[in-house]
Order: structure tokens, then sequence, then C-alpha cells
């Protein structure tokens, strides 16, 4: 990236004519500037939702629902990673079921939700839990079950429980693997959530705000929500990078 | 187990030479014995000498002289020449020990790891037989099926919420017979392939003009990955805005899922190819698009094919996304009229075949992979 500074003139090149191209085609009629929204409608599509505070109800409701989901999804999904590692019995019965519903696409599973547990909030956040669900599992169980042989005997030398052996040991020998899989929950977890919010009953979220402006023309807020949804995932993923940086720092990853 | 059987030969080993023939020819002994480093073997006779029963003589020491033990087990080897009836007899008496040794031992191994405290019971040995059994893996599936059949016909919940397994069935069957089901099929797999192979084949193009061609990275870099960070499914709305409803859209939007990920990959396994292989080739006078044909593509191939794989299965979300959102036709939009009639039979058919379809596509790529990779395994065999 640093050396790209230098060649930042040459980069910002092509979105000065794609700008430039947009703009002469808001100008070519109205049916034209219906898709190509004039730039100057544009900032004031941006001033006005920053104003009136809707964008920020859109996200805020948004993230909530996606930390909610990240939470549940990342908690079951690790101890339902725990379980797969340890107990060989709870791994031959999960595994298959687990493998076979992770080939469904997220989206497709969407209707299945809709009928089971309607349209709602509830509906919203399932899709979020589920795909939090699937990369905590994976990967918690692959760091357990790396977690080398060496360490449990010890554990056992020390005659610690199965709660303290969870603790004291499996847990932090398989932090950087679980850390990861967290990672990718949230990068998962974000896109589900607005992909639930597209396809499911509107309400507050950014999702919805997309789909709405999508049906009514406004492809000024159509363009700021996506550009709004792009940059919080840029800004989500990095903190959650820096924070399973400190988490795991000083270890060596798996 | 290598230890407790090797531990387990060696008393046997004096128990032979009680045969007074043996024990005559000992004299003779010290002149193979000479070669042994070990002082130990030579003891032994003498004990074996006064004692008929010594048996027992040999063990107390094995422990401390574990590393001993295989030069000790060698012992046999020079006998033979004097012993004909020892080595029969000797193997005749190992070979029955392997049998019960591995029964004890997976108890004493597989406890620490599954259950501390859990005494070798008829269950322990119950549960270690269904794991160890080949269609163990389908107990879950098979139990659910039956609990599912068992809800709907005792009618534990509404229609609404569950169908009997076998109206899924009956309405696959229908939805075949119609011919219904393969029209959404085809349509949906043909988006997919379109989108996909367009994609595809400019992302690697892409990818690879931009890990080969520093002023074209310059230009374009910045912008690519400024969009490369839209999210796809983001993007479905403002794709439907643009192109509108019709097919182009849900081509569109498969391309960009597709695009993005493969010239992505393309590049960082054009820009990870080691700087050695360009040199080399350089040495050898290659010209430019000789590099990349006999270098660089090659060089590339593994880490764009896994590229194409993570992006067919994502893309093949988002079209389904696409489908449910906006469709006139399609698995997706079966799905979501099905859902809007509450009829759940369809919807399950179609949840079904879009996961199968997925996994037959990550499938197929991972074959493919493992096709085209299976010169490397040659080398790569032991890790």
């Amino acid at each position: 990236m640093k050396q790209n500074i230098f060649n930042g003139a040459k980069g910002l090149l092509l979105p000065l004519a794609a700008l430039a191209v947009w703009e002469w085609a808001s100008r070519q009629g109205s049916g034209a500037a219906y898709v190509f929204v004039p730039v100057e409608q544009l900032a004031q599509g941006v001033a006005e939702l920053l104003r009136s505070g809707e964008l920020w109800l859109h996200l805020r409701a948004s993230l909530t629902r996606t930390l909610q989901g990240l939470l549940i999804g990342g908690l079951l999904g690790i101890a339902v990673g725990t379980l797969m590692a340890q107990s060989r019995v709870a791994d031959r019965l999960i595994g298959p079921l687990f493998h076979s519903i992770r080939q469904v696409p997220l989206l497709g599973l969407v209707p299945l939700l809709g009928l089971w547990v309607g349209s709602g909030d509830a509906a919203k956040l399932l899709v979020i839990v589920i795909a939090a669900f699937y990369p905590t599992v994976l990967n918690t169980s692959e760091g357990m079950r790396r977690v080398d042989q060496s360490y449990r005997e010890v554990g056992l030398m020390l005659t610690l429980t199965r709660g303290q052996t969870f603790r004291r040991l499996l847990l932090p020998a398989a932090l950087p693997a679980i850390v990861t899989g967290v990672t990718h929950a949230q990068a998962f977890g974000w896109l589900a959530c607005v992909g639930g919010e597209l396809l499911f009953a509107a309400g507050p979220g950014i999702g919805s705000l997309l789909v709405n402006a999508e049906q009514g023309g406004r492809m000024d807020v159509v363009l700021i929500s996506v550009l709004a949804i792009a940059l919080l995932a840029q800004t989500m993923n990095f903190l959650f990078q820096r924070a399973a940086g400190l988490l795991v720092r000083g270890r060596s990853t798996l | 187990m290598s230890t407790n059987s090797v531990i387990a030969t060696q008393p046997r080993s004096p128990q032979p030479s009680h045969s007074p023939s043996s024990q005559q020819s000992l004299p003779l002994p010290p002149q193979p014995m000479p070669p042994q480093p070990l002082p130990l073997p030579q003891p032994q006779p003498p004990q074996q000498q006064s004692l008929p029963l010594p048996a027992p003589a040999p063990l107390p020491p094995s422990p401390q002289q574990q590393s001993h033990l295989p030069s000790q087990q060698s012992l046999p080897l020079p006998a033979p020449a004097l012993l004909p009836p020892l080595p029969q007899q000797s193997l005749q008496q190992v070979h029955p020990l392997p049998l019960p040794l591995p029964l004890p031992l997976p108890q004493h191994v597989g406890q620490p790891a599954t259950a501390p405290g859990r005494a070798p019971s008829a269950r322990a040995g119950l549960v270690a037989r269904w794991l160890a059994w080949r269609w163990s893996g389908w107990t879950s599936p098979l139990l659910l099926l039956a609990l599912w059949s068992a809800a709907t016909s005792l009618g534990w919940a509404p229609e609404q919420i569950l169908v009997s397994p076998l109206q899924v069935l009956h309405t696959t069957w229908e939805l075949i017979e119609s011919g219904e089901l393969r029209q959404h099929l085809e349509i949906s797999v043909l988006r997919l392939a379109g989108g996909f192979a367009i994609g595809a084949v400019a992302g690697i193009g892409f990818g690879l003009l931009l890990g080969l061609s520093p002023g074209l990275r310059a230009y374009t870099a910045p912008t690519f990955n400024v969009l490369r960070q839209l999210p796809s499914v983001a993007l479905i709305p403002l794709f439907i805005l643009l192109f509108g409803i019709g097919e182009s859209f849900k081509i569109f939007i498969v391309v960009k899922a597709t695009f993005f990920i493969v010239a992505l990959a393309v590049h960082d396994a054009v820009a990870g190819l080691s700087e050695r292989y360009i040199e080399v080739a350089r040495v050898y006078g290659f010209t430019r698009w000789q590099i990349v044909r006999r270098v660089v593509l090659p060089g590339i191939v593994p880490a764009t094919l896994t590229g194409v794989r993570i992006a067919l299965s994502r893309s093949w979300m988002v079209l389904v996304g696409a489908e449910l959102l906006a469709a006139d036709s399609g698995l997706g939009q079966m799905m979501e009229m099905a859902r809007q009639m509450f009829r759940l039979d369809i919807v399950m058919v179609g949840v079904v075949l879009t996961g199968g379809i997925g996994y037959a596509l990550d499938r197929g790529l991972r074959w493919l992979e493992a096709h085209l990779m299976r010169w490397q395994r040659g080398d790569r065999e032991n890790t």
C-alpha cells in the first residue's frame, strides 16, 4: 500500500474518469439521471440521511443485530466445536449433520427460516447466528484437535478436571484457531445481516434501507448504503483483527 | 505397545534354552557372543545353568535396560544356528501375544483423551464398537429422519412448520414430473455457468496483467481494491437499479462475485511466485511470452484453482440470493414463491437442491484441483 502513495496520482485517474463519465451520463436526459444520479444530488442525499439521523438508525440496528448474532453464534460454535473435538461420539453424531447442512448456501436457507420463524427480527438474527456458527465450529474443533498430545498428558498428570483441562489447557492452546474462526464469523455475519435484511420483511436495518431505496428508485440512497456497508465491513474487520492480534499476542500460531 | 511386547518376549528366550541339548552346546555360544557389545547376555547363560526356573530373573532389570532390549532381542539371531528349536518356539509364543495386547491398550490410550474416569464397562465397549462401525456416521441423520417422521405422523407440529418426509419426496416427484424443477434448475445453472465463465476468464486475465505489469497496477489497483470491498450481496439492489430485473442483472452479479475473488487470487499467486524461477528463465533467454507461458502460468495453477473454487461457491450463494430477491424463474424464485404460498415441501426440495448443487460444484473443482496437481504429489507424498 505504501508504495502506492507515490503512484497515488495514477491510481486516482480511473476513479476520476469514472466520475466524469458518470456526471456526463447523468446529463443525458431524465431517464439516465434516474440511474446515474448527478453528483451534487448524491451529496445532498448523504447530507439529508446524516442530518435526519436515518442512516445512523439503520446502521445501529444492523450493527447491534450483527453483534448479538456473533455473540450467540460464536459461543454456540465454540461449545459445539469443543464437543466435537473432545468426544468422538459427539463428533460422529454432530459431524455428518453439520457438514451436510453447511453445504446449503446461507441465503438459500432464508426461505426455510422464513417459514419456520417468520420474517421478523428473530429470523434476521438467526441468519447471522448460523453464519457465525459455521466458521467458529470448524476452526474451534480443528484447533482443539491439533492441541499437542503432550499437553493433554501433562493435564492428566496434574489430574486436572474436565473443566480445568478445558479452561487452562485446551482453550489457551486452541485460542489462535478460535480467534481466526471468530474473525471469519464476523465477516460472514455482517454479510448475512445485510442479506437477511434484504430478504426478510422491512424493519430498521441497513439492508432494509437498501431494498426500500431500490424499490423507490433512489439511486443516491442505494449508493450511500452500499458504501456504508462496505466501509463498516472494513472497519469491523480491522477492529476484529486488531483485537485478535492482542488476544493471541506472543503465541505461536497453529 | 512395542516396549510391552519386547519385554514380554524377553523372558521367553531363556525358557526354550532349558532343553539339555542347548545347555550342552553352551560352551560354544561365547564364540558368537563376543561380537555382541553387551555384557548382559553373558550373565544369562550361567543363571540358566544353575537354576531350572530362572525365567523371572531377567525381568527385573529389563525396565531400566529398555534401551538395551533391541540388542537383547537380537540374541536369538546368532543362536538359531546352534539352537534350531528356539526361534520356532519363540515365534509361536510371540505370536499369540499381540492378540490379547491390543485389547487392553486402546483403553489405556483412549481413556485419557475422551473420558478420564470411565471404567471399561459393557457400555464403553458398545460405544467403541459403534464408533468403529462403518456406517455410524449415518446414525444421527437417520435419527433425525425418524424424529421428523414421528413428529409429522403424530402431529406434533402444524403442517406449515413441518411436512412429512414422504410428502417432500412426493412433491419432489411431482416437480420432476411436471418439468418445473428441471426448468428452474436449468435456468439457475445456466446463469451461474454464464456469469461464472465470464467472471473467471476476466478475473484470470486481469489478475495476470495486474501481477505482471506494474504500470497497470499503479493505475487500477486502488480502484480494484475499493470495488473489491463492496460485498456482492449488498450490490444486488444496486445492480437491479442499474440493469433492471432481467437476466443481465443476475449474470452481472455472478460476474462481479467471481471476478474479484479470482482476480485477487491470481494476482496474489503471481506476486508470490519465487523470483528465482523468473531469473532462471531469463538466464535461459526466455522471451517475455515464454516466461508467462512456461513459468508463470504453471506456477499459479494451484492458487488460481483455489480462488476459482471459493468464487464458485460464493457466486452460487449470491445467485440464489439474487433469485430470491428478484427473479421470474430459477431455484431461488421457486423457493421464494413456495415460501409466500406456505409450501414448506417445495422450500425443502429447493434447500436440499441448492445444497446438493453447491456441494457437487465444490467437489468437482476439488477433484479437478487434485487431478491437475497430481504431478506435484510425487514430491509431497509424505507431507
